[in-house]
Parts: structure tokens; sequence; C-alpha cells
């Protein structure tokens, strides 16, 4: 034992470096466990859910279930202020969570063409085939029947 | 060499040894799919999305009265119900009968996601009383089904009075005016009073009308 200096001393501060070192790794380096992790979880499937059931609940047409007033939808869609307030009450952090919604005909075409009915606008444009999301489908008609027979809202949530 | 020689502690050694390994562990279940062993969560949110839907879709067909006509709309020689209800539109067929299937079809048709429609009524009649199912819709025209998924049920109740007017032909009010009541007591209707007929209330009968779509 007397022929052993300090061993001890070398021994924690090698072992000290090296746990800072792994937990650092873990901690800077983003994106190390990101293959392995679901990209979308249960989170944003019922982030999606609910904003859908805003979406038809709060523009129903009295006495109805599925059927919406137009206007009112489009308004809500297209008023950034109305839309983000909508987002608050699904319980969407306004900060990170990205929200399309797009109202479609059965066929898939979209109702009023163009991007007035996708929220938000281009930076957060969603592309198909790159991003995942977390998706729920709602049908719906509109009360003056420009449906046939039904329309879809698609909303994502990634 | 004697214990004391030793100048590393065996707990930190075993400390970091064991930190190695759960980290390995751990690193490596995210890495493999363990999905078969753990709930199926993707299989779950996939009914979930046809539950949704479907109901949907019922809701929309109640909303604009499509339900309604449909539960009276009959085949006037047997009084069952119209043979091409719940079926999507075709060439041939593009009248009223078809608007519920084509509600249905546009939101869970095609070639990989299927649907049946059923009528589920009370019967007093049968002995003994019980609940009787009309199968309305199905591709393969009957119940023998192969579900080649997990099927959701979605079903929406709608009342059918009195007063109501039979439909026929496509699906349009019977030209006579005749009301359900009127047809019961006189004719084949797949429906029967709900009640003894003696009885004096508006309420026939509440028609469950029942589909299931994987």
């Amino acid at each position: 034992m007397a022929d052993r200096g300090q061993t001890a001393h070398d021994y924690l501060i090698g072992v000290s470096i090296m746990l800072v070192t792994l937990f650092g790794i873990f901690a800077f380096v983003p994106g190390i466990f990101q293959p392995f992790q679901e990209p979308i979880g249960t989170d944003e499937e019922a982030m999606a859910d609910r904003v859908g059931d805003h979406l038809v609940t709060d523009h129903a047409v009295a006495g109805a279930r599925n059927t919406l007033d137009g206007d009112a939808l489009k308004t809500t869609l297209t008023d950034d202020s109305a839309f983000l307030d909508l987002l608050q009450r699904a319980g969407v952090p306004a900060d990170r969570r990205q929200v399309n919604v797009t109202v479609s005909q059965a066929d898939g075409t979209r109702v009023d063409t163009g991007a007035t009915w996708s929220r938000p606008s281009d930076e957060h444009v969603y592309f198909v085939n790159q991003s995942v999301s977390a998706t729920t489908i709602r049908v719906v008609q509109f009360q003056d029947g420009r449906c046939d027979p039904v329309c879809r809202i698609i909303v994502r949530v990634w | 060499m004697t214990g004391t020689d030793r100048g590393q502690a065996y707990t930190l050694e075993g400390l970091i040894a064991a930190i190695i390994l759960a980290s390995a562990v751990l690193y490596g279940l995210q890495a493999v799919d363990v999905a078969p062993y753990t709930a199926d969560d993707r299989s779950d949110r996939r009914l979930e999305v046809l539950r949704t839907q479907v109901s949907d879709a019922l809701a929309v067909a109640a909303d604009n009265g499509t339900l309604r006509r449909a539960v009276t709309c009959i085949d006037p020689s047997t009084g069952d119900p119209h043979p091409r209800l719940g079926q999507p539109p075709n060439a041939v067929s593009g009248g009223d009968e078809t608007a519920l299937g084509s509600i249905l079809n546009a939101t869970v048709g095609g070639t990989e996601r299927q649907y049946i429609v059923l009528f589920d009524y009370w019967s007093p009649d049968a002995s003994p009383p019980r609940q009787l199912t009309k199968v309305v819709y199905s591709r393969s025209g009957s119940m023998q089904l192969t579900f080649t998924r997990e099927p959701v049920t979605v079903t929406h109740q709608v009342p059918v009075f009195n007063s109501t007017t039979i439909r026929t032909n496509a699906c349009n009010p019977e030209p006579s005016g005749q009301t359900v009541e009127g047809r019961a007591t006189s004719d084949d209707l797949y429906l029967p009073y709900s009640t003894p007929a003696s009885s004096d209330r508006e309420l026939y009968a509440v028609v469950t009308v029942r589909v299931i779509a994987w």
C-alpha cells in the first residue's frame, strides 16, 4: 500500500470527468434519441381531437350536431385572434405546436380554394410525406349545402 | 495482491458499471420495437378516428333528415327496407334512396374500408318479444362477414311516429299519403308497432340505425 501514490484521488477525478462528459453528451447533443422516439404522441392526438371538437361544436347551427355555419367557421379559420383563441381553449400551447386545419369535400378538393382555410400560414405549412402529424378527421355538412354529400375538416397537429 | 493494495473502491466500480449497463439497456429498448408486447396504441387510434367519422356521418344524416327518410323508405311489394338504402349512388340508382349510402360511402367507402347498415327495432309480436334486426346494406349481401380488421359500431336512434308518411319508389312520399300506421294495419311493413295496437300514443316505434365499419 505504501508503494501506491494518490490512487484514490486520481480515480475520483477520472471518474468525475468521465461522468460529466457522459451526461454532457446526453444533455447537449440534441436528437441523440430522436430516431427511437415517436415523433408524435398521445398529447398531439388529444390536441387534434379537441381542436376538431371545438371546430364542430362551436360552429354548429342551432338544433343540429354536425351541420355547421360555414361563414362562422371561415371567420374562425381566417382570423388570427379567433383561431388562436380556439387553440388555447383546446389546450394547444401557443408557442410550439403547429396546427393545420383544412376543409375539403369528400373527394379531397378543397372547399374555398386557396390557403385561407389552412392555419397558420406559410411558415407552418404541413408538408405531406415530410411531416408526421396527429390527425383528426371530422365529417360535417354546411348550412348552405355546398358539401356533396359531406365535407371533411382535417386537423393536423405536429 | 491483497485487498489493502487496491486503490479503487468496489462501490464506485459497481456504481459506474450499473449506470453503463442501465443506460445500455434503456438505449437498446428504445431502439427495438416492443410494440407487440405493449398495448396496441396505433390500432386504438385507428378505431377512435374511424368511430368519430362514422358517428359524424350519422349525425350529418340525422341533421339533414336522411335517417328519418331512410327508416320509412320501403320496398312496397314486401314492406322491407328499400333494397338500395345504404348503397352508394351509381349510374342506375342515384335518387334519394341512396342518400344514406352516399354519405356513408363518402365517409368510410373505398376498397379498403367497408361498412354495413342494420336497422334494429323492438318487436312485440315476436315470441318472445325481442329486438329484431334487418340487414339494410352489406356489400356481400349477408351478415356472414369477414372483418379484415377490427370494426367499430355506431348507432343512432330515430323515432317513427304514427303520422309519418311511408316512402316508396326513390324514397319519395307515397303518392296516396299513406302513413306508417295506415300501412301497418293494411299491408306488410317490416316495422311493427312497438306497443300494443290499442294504445293511442303518437310514437309508433324507435329504429336504431346501426352502422358497423372497418
